[in-house]
């Protein structure tokens, strides 16, 4: 197994529902990755429409904590 | 001589994300974050929803103590700032003690307007989280709260009253609702939703006199009242900070970085040229701004220097049926105009700024949809 580092690939995203306020910083980060529903809260639309570092800077923008964030491995990095 | 690599003068999202991306990317030498508050992180956004119960208290921290040693950051919270030397870069705290720096970031938010009349039991805010603690402890269902101001703490001060069954009225200064942003037919649809919600509103009213068990206002009428909550608006603590003092903030750059060298402004404090609005100089006061601009000073610590290019947005629905998102600048700055497109009659309503023919602001009514072709007019 190698130390170097692999680049961050995210292959789940959970938004709580729950937790969600509608303060749609996600939105605003990363637009193409979620939006806004007609209750106002946060869903996703297409993992693949950011990057990993747009998707972790939109997650850790949340400021209940809501998104949840899952690697390859199934690992939650986030929060 | 002690010499501080990062000295962040707030401990906010801003000053807090400042640091940690610092950190993250690999950024050396000594980081200390100053802070007249003596908590580590919290979440501002969220205190509304602890007060109503919706989220445990303890939620309401973003980050446990145990962060900022992790990541070296040296904390020295519950102290004060008096005064920046930009020439010998040095930071002066309330008790005398000078911290020398090579880079400073000020990310020191602000502070709930000083309301003229005398101080009181019962006279709530709503910024930090003792404010918090004590209206969570003051509003009972049987409370009558008179909310000063009609801003985006009036309204969460009124949504909290709804959740907690009691009763609330609005006293707004301005002849209708919100005249400083909304045109005519957004300020009857929210003032409608507030009604439906059981919220009094009086427009045209400022408050004349605290009485024991009230308020009595410019026109002669009393209100009864056992707790007054305050939502007049934010100051920017300018003092300590000498010539960066601006019209509304500190001031900054388009890249967040004042004109003194070693130095940037970031959150909402910052009084800087937004790209995305032409260059227009405002401050903006919401988290997810304050937190992106920490994020790029983080960066620009790191030697990643650039505009800082993210159109500022932000959202309330606190008030049932008065869904609003703005994007930009939509406060009725001078010289600009506003367009106003109404899709359903008290409802759905859609609202642009324009200054020099160019959209700087826009908004949303119970529209979310419509917010991705929104974004679309700004440059």
């Amino acid at each position: 197994m190698s130390d170097e580092k692999k680049p961050l690939k995210i292959t789940k995203i959970v938004v709580d529902r729950d937790l969600c306020i509608g303060a749609a910083s996600c939105v605003v980060i990363a637009p193409n990755t979620f939006q806004m529903d007609e209750e106002n809260k946060a869903y996703l639309v297409d993992i693949e429409g950011h990057d990993a570092e747009t998707i972790v800077m939109a997650a850790e923008s949340c400021p209940t904590k809501a998104i949840f964030l899952y690697d390859e491995e199934g690992k939650q990095v986030y929060p | 001589m002690r010499e501080i690599e990062v000295l962040i003068i707030g401990g906010g999202v801003a000053g807090t994300t400042a640091a940690e991306t610092y950190r993250a990317g690999g950024g050396a030498g000594e980081v200390v974050i100053v802070s007249d508050e003596p908590h580590p992180l919290y979440s501002r956004v969220l205190l509304p929803h602890a007060v109503k119960g919706k989220s445990d208290p303890e939620k309401v921290f973003l980050k446990k103590e145990g962060f900022y040693g992790e990541k070296a950051i040296e904390t020295l919270f519950g102290r004060v700032v008096t005064r920046v030397d930009y020439g010998r870069r040095i930071v002066t705290l309330s008790d005398g003690e000078e911290l020398p720096y090579r880079k400073l970031v000020i990310a020191v938010g602000a502070k709930p307007r000083v309301w003229d009349m005398p101080d009181a039991a019962g006279i709530l805010r709503l910024q930090t989280y003792e404010d918090a603690e004590a209206v969570a402890r003051a509003v009972r269902p049987d409370s009558r709260l008179a909310i000063v101001g009609s801003g985006f703490i009036g309204l969460e001060f009124a949504a909290i009253a709804v959740a907690k069954g009691a009763h609330a009225v609005i006293l707004n200064r301005g002849p209708r609702f919100w005249t400083s942003m909304f045109g005519e037919e957004m300020s009857a649809a929210v003032q409608a939703s507030l009604e439906a919600a059981g919220v009094e509103v009086r427009n045209n009213v400022r408050v004349a006199a605290r009485a024991a068990l009230g308020v009595r206002l410019s026109d002669g009428a009393d209100i009864a009242c056992d707790l007054v909550g305050l939502g007049i608006g934010v100051e920017v603590p300018t003092a300590p900070f000498g010539d960066l003092r601006g019209d509304q903030g500190l001031l900054a750059d388009a890249a967040l970085k004042a004109k003194h060298a070693g130095v940037w402004v970031a959150g909402d404090c910052a009084e800087f040229e937004d790209l995305r609005l032409g260059g227009l100089r405002h401050v903006v006061g919401n988290w997810t701004n304050a937190m992106a601009q920490g994020r790029h000073v983080g960066k620009a610590l790191l030697g990643e220097e650039g505009p800082y290019l993210q159109l500022t947005q932000y959202t309330t629905n606190v008030i049932a049926g008065a869904s609003l998102i703005f994007l930009g600048e939509c406060r009725n700055i001078r010289g600009s105009t506003a367009a106003t497109r109404v899709i359903e009659p008290g409802k759905k309503i859609v609202e642009e700024r324009i200054l020099d023919g160019r959209v700087i602001g826009t908004i949303l009514l119970n529209a979310p949809e419509l917010r991705a072709e929104a974004m679309t007019k700004f440059a």
